[in-house]
């Protein structure tokens, strides 16, 4: 196997508060190969934006992240290594934060966020938005990257672009608004894209443009994606590899069809019962039971034990590291105990009762406003 | 009441219109006209939000009302309701026209129809505790004591899948699904006919979602109640309805059974939707066909059939006679001169982008050529126009609007807004 664009290995990032430590991503690992689109996939809190964030060095005091490993084309990003009093500290192979942000973030790795209207300053023009960030990553003068400027709003589909270069972000629809994101992104030709939820805001006619826009985009350039989203309907139309993440764990990854013809993980199961379809009438939806636990005080043992139908009393013990449980040649990551090569006697442990009501929402007090 | 109809449909929504005007003030709304005479002229804009819906709606239905943002569904679900005063048209409920009633007569209509609004958060005040929340309207209504309230709030509470020991607790101390839950309660609590639910489960994760649908499912059978579900999320309304509305641009261009609306949809607006939404299924990945082009202003509304500047079916003019290469090419030819998405070098080049293979002869050949000078000449404005006038503005779908009863094999009729259907 080639080395991978991107790889990362047991990363933790974690949020101090007033309450404890909210380990908001916790020990995940994952891999993107060239010309690849993958996806991450989770309902809202499960830790995907903050992974996303966490890899682009963007996460805000309070969080941290504390460990892990980050590989950009076999070069490290970030690693930590033990200190003289046995503290974790971040180390030297680390990139700078200056040469992080002068090499990588935007050239090498570029993002588009979910809500375009925050990502655009809304005083200046698209126009010179743009160009100014062509200027300074492409190190070109200001005309020719207007030049630049204009080609790549066409390229995504942008009406006159020459005419609507000096609008305003206002001025703009939520959908060209996100193409303008997706032109900054493509800009400076990055080798990956790192994309948090950009159609989730999207009307549907909008999302199909903007999924195939982004297609013939990779397909054009070879570019890698990571797309972050809670849409598996979005993931089973572009992605090839997918990463299911659970409170800021990794439940499942594998080739996106063996995702959804072979499952392997219970939530990921669940997940896929639970959505109702465009395309076939369901008479009635199987809703996975409770709610997501806050990761502030996540469930021992498996964290998904307490809503899972096939949970067992080894679940409440054993928290499972995603493994190799494929019986083919593509590798199919699942952490759930009760595959075989787990070996904790799954087979011979008491199932767990279901917890919940006759409606299946476990009533529990949420602190404060989420 | 005694004029209650009991037998007909519980709603029958006739030709509604609600227009907003654009202007806030007195200056918005004046506009300088050198044209001669008077030189300020005051011009007030109105936005045609919803423009001439008739519908129905059964007893014990759910009717699914489904469109982009901006298509005047959620306008439409409120002006139902009279939160907005209808600028036109008659709202039947239960066979009295609710759109003329004074003040007081719909505040007791109130009582039969509620409304569900999206965000769980900001339609339950903080500072109440649920309990009291639930018991609102049936204060309102002047329904039972104090005691019998309190009771029926615990039912209710406890009906929609919350333990009614919570009563004393505060709406923050719940995740988003059971908050949504209790606005079901609240809405349940003086026993309405009729509720509006407007993308009541959109702010919800895809696993709380599907306990939320089959709760309110589970309470339509059990309260007997009719709604009218508003949703962006095709998948969402083919689950929970039994008839679907498809709105575009203030109108409705098809209502069909909702097996027939998703199997075999008559409206290009329809099948432009369903095809545009991403399955759950990677074995279907990049079938999608994508509609071009963004929703036109709904201040001024193409002439004819709204959908007619970006629908893929277009109908030629009957003038010329194109076959469907011919006007494809051509139809392509005017989507790109509007958007000016390409540099052009000289007519033979034009010609093999554009024109490969379609020979274009006679009148239309004429107008493309001409079309192709202006815009060698970077005159792009009059291209365009020569364009429109000369295809665009001359098919049916520009001239006239549609509207066609079909045959249904599932329920007693359904409709289409689209020429197509034309003998």
């Amino acid at each position: 196997m080639t080395t991978p664009l991107l790889s990362v290995e047991n990363l933790q990032t974690q949020f101090e508060t007033a309450e404890g430590t909210v380990r908001a991503v916790d020990g995940i690992s994952f891999d993107v190969h060239e010309g690849e689109i993958v996806g991450l996939v989770g309902e809202s809190g499960a830790g995907k934006s903050v992974a996303i964030s966490s890899v682009l060095r963007l996460v805000e005091s309070p969080g941290e992240i504390v460990g892990g490993e980050i590989r950009f084309r076999g070069e490290t990003l970030l690693s930590f290594e033990e200190g003289p009093n046995g503290e974790r500290r971040q180390s030297p192979e680390s990139l700078s934060n200056k040469e992080f942000r002068q090499r990588i973030r935007g050239r090498e790795i570029a993002t588009i966020f979910q809500d375009p209207m925050e990502s655009l300053n809304p005083v200046f023009t698209i126009g010179s938005q743009l160009q100014e960030f062509i200027e300074i990553n492409r190190e070109l003068p200001p005309k020719d990257a207007r030049d630049v400027a204009i080609e790549t709003l066409r390229e995504v589909d942008i009406p006159k672009p020459e005419d609507r270069f000096d609008d305003y972000p206002h001025e703009f629809s939520g959908g060209m608004r996100q193409r303008v994101l997706i032109a900054m992104a493509i800009a400076c030709q990055p080798s990956l894209i790192l994309a948090d939820e950009p159609t989730t805001a999207l009307d549907v006619t909008v999302e199909g443009q903007i999924l195939n826009l982004v297609s013939n985009l990779q397909e054009e350039y070879g570019t890698s994606f990571v797309w972050v989203t809670h849409d598996l309907a979005v993931v089973a139309d572009i992605c090839d590899r997918v990463n299911v993440m659970y409170l800021g764990q990794m439940a499942e990854q594998a080739d996106v069809h063996d995702l959804f013809d072979n499952t392997k993980h219970p939530y990921t199961e669940a997940l896929l019962q639970s959505v109702p379809r465009p395309d076939k009438t369901v008479e009635s939806l199987t809703p996975i039971e409770g709610v997501m636990p806050e990761a502030i005080n996540p469930p021992s043992g498996c964290r998904f034990h307490p809503r899972c139908p096939d949970a067992r009393e080894v679940c409440r013990e054993v928290n499972p590291e995603p493994r190799n449980v494929s019986d083919t040649d593509n590798r199919h990551n699942a952490a759930c105990v009760k595959h075989d090569v787990f070996d904790v006697d799954y087979e011979h442990s008491t199932p767990i009762q279901s917890e919940g009501d006759e409606f299946g929402e476990d009533l529990q007090v949420t602190e404060g406003s989420r | 009441m005694s004029e209650v109809d009991d037998a007909g449909p519980i709603l029958r929504v006739e030709n509604l219109k609600k227009h907003f005007s654009t202007g806030s003030g007195v200056f918005d709304t004046v506009e300088l006209d050198l044209s001669g005479g008077f030189p300020l002229k005051r011009t007030i804009e109105h936005v045609k939000a919803v423009d001439d819906v008739s519908f129905e709606i059964e007893r014990g239905e759910t009717l699914g009302l489904v469109g982009e943002s901006g298509c005047g569904k959620s306008t439409l679900g409120r002006t139902i309701l009279r939160l907005l005063q209808p600028t036109e048209g008659a709202i039947y409920f239960k066979g009295r026209n609710i759109a003329e009633l004074d003040k007081g007569q719909l505040r007791r209509t109130r009582k039969d129809q509620q409304m569900i609004f999206q965000d769980p958060q900001s339609s339950l005040n903080p500072r109440m505790k649920v309990g009291p929340i639930v018991e609102e309207p049936m204060k309102a209504h002047d329904l039972y004591d104090q005691a019998g309230r309190e009771e029926r709030a615990r039912e209710l509470l406890e009906a929609v899948g919350l333990d009614p020991q919570h009563y004393n607790r505060y709406p923050h101390q719940f995740s988003g699904g059971q908050r949504q839950r209790i606005n079901l309660a609240r809405a349940l609590s003086v026993d309405p006919d009729f509720i509006v639910c407007d993308e009541p489960t959109s702010a919800l994760d895809a696993s709380i979602q599907a306990q939320v649908l089959n709760t309110m499912r589970e309470l339509q059978e059990e309260f007997n109640l009719t709604y009218l579900f508003i949703s962006h999320d095709l998948s969402v309304i083919r689950h929970i309805s039994d008839r679907v509305a498809v709105m575009y641009l203030g109108q409705i261009v098809e209502l069909a059974e909702k097996e027939e609306l998703f199997e075999d949809p008559k409206h290009p607006y329809t099948r432009s939707l369903l095809s545009a939404i991403p399955v759950p299924d990677p074995s279907q990945a990049g079938s999608r066909t994508i509609l071009q082009g963004d929703v036109p202003d709904p201040v001024n509304p193409p002439s004819g059939c709204r959908f007619r500047t970006r629908c893929p079916e277009l109908i030629p003019p009957d003038a010329y006679d194109l076959d469907n290469g011919e006007w494809a090419a051509v139809r392509e030819f005017m989507r790109a001169v509007r958007r000016r998405a390409f540099d052009p070098d000289d007519r033979a080049a034009i010609e093999t982008q554009f024109f490969d293979g379609v020979s274009l002869d006679g009148e239309p050949g004429a107008v493309v050529d001409d079309a192709v000078d202006h815009i060698l000449a970077a005159e792009w404005e009059t291209a365009t126009d020569l364009l429109t006038e000369a295809f665009a503005e001359q098919s049916i779908c520009a001239q006239e609007e549609p509207a066609y009863e079909l045959d249904s094999d599932r329920s007693a009729s359904r409709f289409a807004a689209c020429h197509l259907h034309r003998e």
